[in-house]
């Protein structure tokens, strides 16, 4: 892993686990899988990594329920850019803080088990088959692109060479620390930073690209002046801080962690207290991070689940009280969309309504009624993805899947048969995001982690063999 | 091709009057119009002999009120239903519509008219303008707004120049524009300064900050519905009133009266910012009972002020705003600059002197100094002026509808321009396979308390628990000030996206078919 961070004392051990995660730059806690786990922190896979040095909050779910917080700092980040050229995850390495006995005893079984924990693989295990339900959209089949301006007009010599140098320009950026990316020491003084800032934008703002008619050379520009421009406030937003707010006493004591009672209420805003010296850290001293914003409760062990009631007609009106915001991290956001949608649905793929008017009146229908179908169209597809079958197994599954929407084994098959699929017709990118749906919807799935481990669409790689790779250590 | 490349215009497409600059030997300069006028009203007529646009328009409006259509800005981007629309509704001598998308039209005759169509005939009259003066033709025009204008008032904008087959290559902040054009950059010490821009329809304050070239905005604050329009509507209604009490007759209802009377408080209200008072002759203003009725009227700048005292009254709030989301004192300002015809206003001159503790800075032409940014502008873009760049910000909070109609800020106000946000949002329900992404601005915590941009949906999420389902919405705002909204599913990376401005306005089929129309 290259990257500025700092040497690691400690051997990595490969990790899959889902873990939350809350840092400065988000304002929620989202759930990210580890890649791997050492003593000293941890690499947790993630497209839109924040800056370097910033601190983060990683919450592990131990084997027996509890759950270990721990505090740490950002160490470098692989921007996805630089993901793709070098096939590997993008994400961020973190190290954590000073850790107390208690915490370090659990991290070290945490790491021991990642050492001795044998990988499974996909268990097929029969599921009991729900009723035949309408046919459920196929996914996985057609990510669709992230929403880029079409490269429609091809670009002249000069912009294409530009339109480059840009993107390489922003894959850095966006490795760097905020006041790496500005050039300045992490402690400047504030005129020091302005006056970095403005040469920046007088190099980046995409008005000095305006005479490229070629509207990819101003987005990428833009996008470098996006970066810049957050390291600015970020570096600023530091560098105020103790002037404006100093710390509370207790932050840069250490982490406030802990296996912690999850009724936590969060009135009061919580602070990540500086990383203290980590086993490495940069040379540099190191700026208090802000706190968080208030109403950001340090999450309860088991995410908060909202009732599920059928949603009252229009979204408006009586909700379910809301979820007290601070107190949920994992606080379901999206108001219910009780509409159904249009058979010209934005996808295409949709066919009938949608979302919980679609929902069969499945849980009630005794297993033995159910169609023996299902059941061998899904022993079926999972014979043939072990056959390596794929476009077969994807039909099979795809059908199964259809009756048994809820079927995990099923779900993760039908994705790793996308997904070998589409690598077959050298469509990496896609294949690589099923097999990290895979991931998500099993985050040990050994098949999808070897698949993600190699990014090349060598034959060999698909064929047996997944676990002895597995064992190969990163 | 022309030997010589057509240069890119500046205008300044105000509510009352519009105004258009061009780079010469990289120094701008206004253009005069046929009439010889550097500014030309925005006003555009339906007469059976054709389209009259600018000062033509302006002198047949009395004998054709009902098809002369004046500040027409303030329709842009705005949904019928507002408040702002309805407000202005009542006293306008053309009727407004709704349009087909729920958007405010004019309706003239038989047809019903967009306002960006209405505004396109103002482009494209600025283009004209330009044109003949440089003698070559004209494709590309960088087109000022208020600082405060939304992104759908935005989009109609560049909507309006694609109309006048302008290609519009920057959207820019009026007062930023003002700001340029006030050269504060060439004396070499970091400066902040307040620029008040009171124009026809518009009102905003912006606080930026110079140095080494570079205009970082700080704060802006103001009201889309504060300016000129509303001083002359109450004149209006303090004549028509007058009228009334005097002879009986109702001139509400007769767009020709209404006409006459604007005219004549927009000449009163001129006056009165250089004199204390001015007369009022209008003969023949109505009917009553058959009787010719004439109205004759002297109105004193004290009436004035006590007319309009709440409407000046308005100014300060949105000034103190910007001062404290900027984080500066008055006492820091450099300069106060004044842009727009309604500051030439004594009140108002007074009222802003009184919030920023000094004098306005004397010396700029409100009418033209805008015109005169935006031609400066054309020379940052095609990389003439290296040394100088604009950092604009998002005028309003932008966020999504969360659960418990809770507003979910992506973008907060006043950040600088370009941007754009990441936030990860949960599904609620079980087996939850789509999510619908409504877009709102403002300040408000209960979403419906503020302005919805639209909606879209993201279909075909995998089945699973609630809030098992993690779908990132990202919020990129440009640096026109043009939101753009995408959404991915995190786990299978299925994604919509949707420039924002697609949910309301002209469709984007319906502005090249205008624009094609328009070319005949």
């Amino acid at each position: 892993m290259a990257g500025p961070g700092p040497a690691r004392r400690e051997p990595r051990i490969p990790f899959r686990a889902k873990v939350k995660v809350r840092c400065e730059s988000w304002d929620r806690v989202v759930a990210l899988y580890t890649r791997n786990i050492s003593r000293g922190g941890l690499f947790l896979r993630t497209d839109n990594p924040p800056a370097p040095g910033g601190a983060v909050l990683v919450q592990l779910g131990l084997p027996d329920g509890r759950t270990l917080d721990l505090a740490a700092q950002v160490a470098h980040v692989v921007s996805p850019e630089r993901a793709r050229v070098d096939g590997r995850s993008p994400g961020m390495g973190v190290v954590f803080g000073r850790l107390d006995d208690a915490q370090r005893e659990l991290l070290d079984q945490i790491v021991r088990q990642a050492q001795s924990e044998p990988v499974v693989e996909v268990e097929a295990e029969a599921p009991p088959e729900p009723p035949p339900q309408p046919p459920e959209p196929d996914g996985g089949a057609r990510p669709l692109e992230q929403a880029r301006p079409p490269p429609s007009p091809p670009l002249d010599e000069e912009s294409r060479k530009l339109l480059s140098a840009l993107q390489a320009e922003l894959g850095r950026l966006r490795e760097l620390r905020p006041w790496e990316v500005l050039g300045v020491g992490a402690d400047a003084p504030e005129d020091q930073i302005r006056s970095a800032f403005r040469v920046l934008c007088k190099r980046h703002h995409p008005d000095g690209f305006g005479g490229h008619r070629a509207a990819e050379v101003r987005a990428a520009a833009s996008d470098c002046f996006i970066v810049i421009k957050k390291a600015y406030e970020r570096v600023l937003a530091l560098r105020r801080l103790p002037a404006r707010t100093p710390a509370p006493p207790s932050a840069p004591a250490g982490p406030r962690t802990g296996a912690r009672s999850p009724e936590r209420t969060s009135t009061e805003p919580v602070v990540i207290g500086p990383p203290a010296p980590a086993p490495a850290r940069p040379p540099r001293s190191f700026v208090v991070p802000p706190a968080l914003q208030p109403g950001t409760g340090v999450h309860p062990a088991v995410p908060a689940r909202v009732p599920t009631e059928p949603p009252p007609a229009p979204p408006a009106a009586a909700q379910p009280e809301e979820p007290a915001a601070p107190t949920a991290p994992f606080e379901p956001e999206f108001a219910p969309t009780p509409r159904s949608l249009s058979s010209e649905d934005l996808f295409g793929g949709l066919a009938g309504p949608a979302g919980r008017a679609a929902a069969p009146p499945a849980p009630t229908a005794p297993a033995a009624a159910r169609p023996a179908a299902t059941r061998s169209a899904g022993e079926e597809g999972l014979e043939l993805y072990r056959a390596q079958q794929y476009g077969d197994a994807r039909t099979r599954l795809a059908e199964a899947l259809r009756r048994d929407p809820r079927n995990r084994p099923y779900r993760v098959a039908h994705h790793l048969s996308i997904g070998f699929e589409l690598r077959a017709q050298n469509r990496e990118q896609e294949a690589r995001r099923q097999f990290e749906s895979v991931l998500f919807l099993d985050p040990e799935n050994a098949d999808a982690l070897a698949a993600l481990r190699s990014p090349s669409t060598d034959q060999r790689e698909q064929k047996r063999g997944f676990l002895k790779k597995l064992l190969d250590r990163e | 091709m022309a030997t010589r490349r057509a240069p890119t215009i500046g205008i300044d497409l105000g509510t009352t009057n519009s105004c258009v600059a061009v780079l010469e030997q990289g120094a701008p300069v206004v253009i005069h119009n046929q009439e010889g006028a550097r500014t030309t009203p925005s006003m555009v007529a339906f007469t059976d002999g054709g389209v009259l646009v600018g000062a033509t328009a302006k002198r047949q409006a009395v004998m054709n009120a009902a098809r002369t259509v004046f500040g027409a800005k303030r329709l842009l981007g705005r949904r019928f239903d507002s408040p702002e629309v309805q407000r202005l509704r009542a006293g306008l001598p053309y009727p407004i519509v709704r349009g087909p998308t729920g958007d405010a039209w004019i309706r003239i005759g038989e047809r019903a008219l967009s306002p960006q169509e209405i505004s396109a005939l103002v482009l494209e009259k600025m283009r004209q303008i330009a044109e003949d003066y440089l003698g070559c033709p004209v494709k590309e025009a960088i087109v000022t707004v208020p600082a405060y204008f939304d992104d759908a008032q935005r989009q109609a904008t560049k909507d309006a120049g694609r109309i006048a087959g302008l290609e519009v290559r920057r959207i820019l902040n009026e007062p930023t524009a003002a700001a340029l054009a006030y050269g504060v950059h060439k004396s070499g010490h970091p400066q902040k300064l307040a620029v008040v821009d009171l124009g026809g329809g518009t009102f905003d304050v912006s606080i930026l900050q110079v140095e080494d070239g570079v205009f970082e905005v700080l704060a802006i604050a103001g009201d889309t519905a504060l300016g000129g329009d509303d001083v002359d509507r109450r004149l209006v209604g303090a004549f028509a009133a007058a009228i009334k009490h005097e002879s009986g007759a109702d001139t509400a209802a007769d767009p020709m009266a209404l006409q006459r009377l604007k005219e004549a408080a927009e000449k009163a209200k001129h006056e009165l910012s250089e004199t204390l008072v001015s007369a009022v002759n209008l003969p023949f203003v109505a009917q009553r009972d058959g009787q010719p009725v004439h109205f004759q009227h002297e109105i004193r700048r004290r009436e004035l002020e006590t007319l309009t005292g709440d409407l000046v009254a308005q100014l300060e709030p949105s000034c103190q705003r910007a001062l404290e989301d900027a984080r500066i004192e008055p006492r820091e300002l450099d300069h106060v600059i004044l842009v727009g015809g309604m500051t030439r206003m004594p009140a108002v001159q007074q009222r802003i002197e009184a919030i920023f503790g000094r004098p306005p800075s004397k010396g700029v032409n409100p009418d033209e100094i805008v015109a005169v940014g935006a031609a400066t502008q054309s020379a940052i873009l095609e990389g003439a002026l290296r040394e100088v760049v604009l950092l604009d910000v998002t005028p309003h909070a932008l966020g999504i509808r969360a659960e418990g109609d809770r507003m979910s800020v992506i973008i907060p106000r006043n950040c600088t321009v370009p941007t754009r946000e990441h936030k990860i949002f949960a599904t609620t329900q079980d087996d939850q396979t789509l999510v619908t992404i409504e877009m709102f601005q403002g300040d408000e915590v209960d979403v419906r308390k503020n302005r919805s941009l639209g909606e879209f949906t993201l279909g075909g999420l995998p089945r699973a628990g609630a809030g098992e389902i993690h779908v990132e919405v990202a919020f990129t705002v440009d640096v026109d000030g043009i939101l753009h909204v995408s959404a991915q599913e995190m786990a299978t990376g299925r994604a919509a996206s949707i420039k924002v401005s697609a949910c309301s306005g002209l469709p984007p089929s319906e502005v090249a078919r205008l624009a094609a129309a328009r070319k005949h």
